[in-house]
């Protein structure tokens, strides 16, 4: 009891923090920050339910959040399309190419799996580079101005105020997903299909609705993206960025519950305490994740709760 | 109508024929023992009826349902569940978690009751983890309810497979060696527990065996493979005597 008493303390003083940041915080770019973690979280806890969570290795995550960044900058800047319709929107239509890319995890087992997420991210780039009349090809999208009824969204003061929320709200479906029956199921197919089967869990439903719902993150942090950045061209959503994504999740802490965020936070504030790692981000951050896979395989998260490093270098010893 | 048979049942693995032509009737309320040297086919005829395997020939048919028709993950929607020889635990799930597993099929409300947490898919919720907690009860393992799956014992571990089965609420149970690696005591109790789920739950069973002892003591009727063939069948004092069946286990004795 005393634990859910905690547990409760805990996220109502997080939650007036995060209410109150915006107005301690004068700075625009520290705002600006704080949007790209709540961003990142978004897509990187989605990318958890089917990486972590299902085990269905999936190296297309960039692919979704461009997809989604371009259906919300297009339908806003080219169709008028107001906001609170265009970012749904996106999530949705995502939710959907996530179904058709979840389609080979059904036939695929993980290396190959790999592959063809990664051939599926490099031709979602491509198509937004050449398909010039809709998506104007490498120049980019510019979105500028953007309002939500009379308000216009002009400062990342003001975009907080749909950042946070809307990162809130995902995660609070993301924790109900993982302890439901739907999230039982989809750790049953990661720990052992043949079992989840012969209790009556439908492999290809699952999967694909693993896929769909990463789409539905990426898709929504992507929009958000568009949004928090101004601008939308290809190359922010090519093999490095999905790469990036996975890093985070190993260095947050793959399955488990706060990994993305805590992987998150680190991936966005440690670059602006150390500026030298902005220039090698891919390199820094690639060799981060290496050494969490070897020595830490929890994360940050497994760092926090269990105080490991003695135990790591234990294990050091003995594999050496 | 049959309860459970096999006609003709048949698989090769390239040139391997694994199981020829096996017919067996199962009758409702029966335990069945299915036995045979190593390499004989009893758990291939378990994935054969689940639908791991595509037979190369034959019917499988279950309360008048063709199986054969089935998808693997409706096999447990028509009543059959099973056990697994080697443990095919969801190990980084709690045992509890284990068992709502097994509690799959009957857990209603849609995808979006269930993310919410609302509605059917919430109450339906609540009352699986009560009779989740009876049967882990019934098994002597709710003690460990919210430990992890990988930090049982091995006996118990085979105890929660039982229990995840158990769960789906099978007309028809497979147990694939479900007494392998346990000592005499353990065998015991889960003697007693298999009779029990027959003669409280009307559970019928098909169990594939290494102990013999065991498949002696409590089957109404055994089945013997050798090479894939069905040597004989019967009750156990009719096995014990078939010279075949000695045969098969000792080796002839030129």
């Amino acid at each position: 009891m005393s634990q859910k008493i905690m547990n409760k303390v805990f996220v109502t003083a997080v939650l007036v923090l995060l209410f109150a940041l915006p107005f301690l915080i004068e700075k625009s770019y520290t705002m600006y920050i704080l949007n790209l973690v709540g961003i990142y979280a978004i897509m990187t806890v989605g990318l958890n339910i089917v990486l972590g969570y299902t085990g269905q290795i999936s190296i297309v995550n960039a692919g979704f959040m461009g997809i989604g960044a371009y259906i919300t900058a297009l339908s806003i800047v080219k169709l008028g399309i107001p906001i609170y319709v265009a970012l749904p929107m996106a999530g949705i239509l995502t939710a959907g190419i996530g179904i058709i890319i979840g389609f080979p995890a059904l036939r695929l087992g993980s290396h190959y799996l790999a592959m063809a997420t990664l051939a599926c991210n490099q031709a979602i780039q491509l198509i937004m580079i050449h398909w010039k009349s809709v998506t104007m090809g490498a120049a980019g999208v510019s979105l500028s101005s953007v309002n939500i009824g009379p308000i216009a969204l002009n400062s990342n003061h003001r975009l907080y105020f749909l950042v946070i929320p809307i990162a809130l709200i995902l995660i609070y479906l993301y924790a109900n997903i993982i302890k439901s029956k739907l999230g039982r199921s989809l750790i049953a197919v990661r720990d052992s299909e043949i079992a989840a089967q012969s209790m009556g869990v439908s492999l290809a439903k699952y999967k694909t609705t693993a896929f769909a719902i990463s789409g539905f993150y990426a898709g929504i942090g992507g929009g958000l993206f568009a949004l928090v950045i101004g601008y939308v061209s290809p190359e922010s959503f090519g093999l490095n960025e999905s790469v990036l994504h996975l890093a985070v999740l190993v260095i947050g802490g793959t399955a488990t519950l706060p990994g993305p965020i805590l992987g998150s936070i680190f991936f966005v504030i440690a670059p602006e305490l150390f500026h030298w790692m902005v220039e090698y981000k891919v390199l820094v951050f690639s060799l981060i994740s290496l050494i969490f896979i070897i020595f830490m395989p929890g994360g940050i998260y497994g760092l926090v709760k269990s105080g490991v490093p003695g135990w790591t270098f234990k294990r050091i010893l003995k594999k050496a | 109508m049959d309860f459970f048979s096999t006609e003709n049942l048949s698989i090769s693995f390239g040139g391997v024929k694994a199981l020829q032509s096996l017919g067996m009737n199962i009758e409702k309320g029966e335990i069945r023992g299915l036995i045979g040297p190593n390499g004989a086919g009893k758990t291939t005829v378990i994935n054969l009826i689940t639908r791991v395997y595509n037979p190369t020939g034959g019917a499988i048919s279950f309360e008048g349902i063709n199986l054969l028709k089935s998808k693997p993950h409706q096999i447990s929607q028509a009543g059959i569940c099973r056990t697994f020889q080697n443990l095919e635990i969801f190990k980084s799930m709690s045992v509890l978690d284990n068992v709502m597993v097994g509690r799959h099929i009957h857990l209603g409300g849609s995808m979006v009751d269930s993310i919410l947490n609302l509605g059917r898919a919430k109450r339906e919720e609540k009352r699986g983890i009560e009779k989740a907690h009876e049967i882990l009860s019934s098994l002597n393992l709710d003690d460990y309810a919210d430990s992890p799956a990988s930090s049982l014992p091995f006996g118990k571990v085979r105890l929660l497979e039982l229990g995840r089965a158990l769960a789906s609420e099978p007309k028809l149970l497979l147990l694939d060696e479900p007494g392998a690696g346990m000592n005499a005591e353990e065998i015991k109790a889960l003697d007693t527990f298999i009779r029990k789920m027959r003669d409280q739950l009307g559970i019928t069973i098909l169990l594939v065996e290494h102990v013999l002892s065991l498949v002696m003591e409590i089957s109404d009727q055994i089945t013997v493979l050798d090479y894939g063939v069905k040597i004989a069948e019967g009750s156990a004092k009719e096995i014990q005597s078939n010279p075949k069946v000695v045969e098969a286990y000792l080796g002839s004795e030129e």
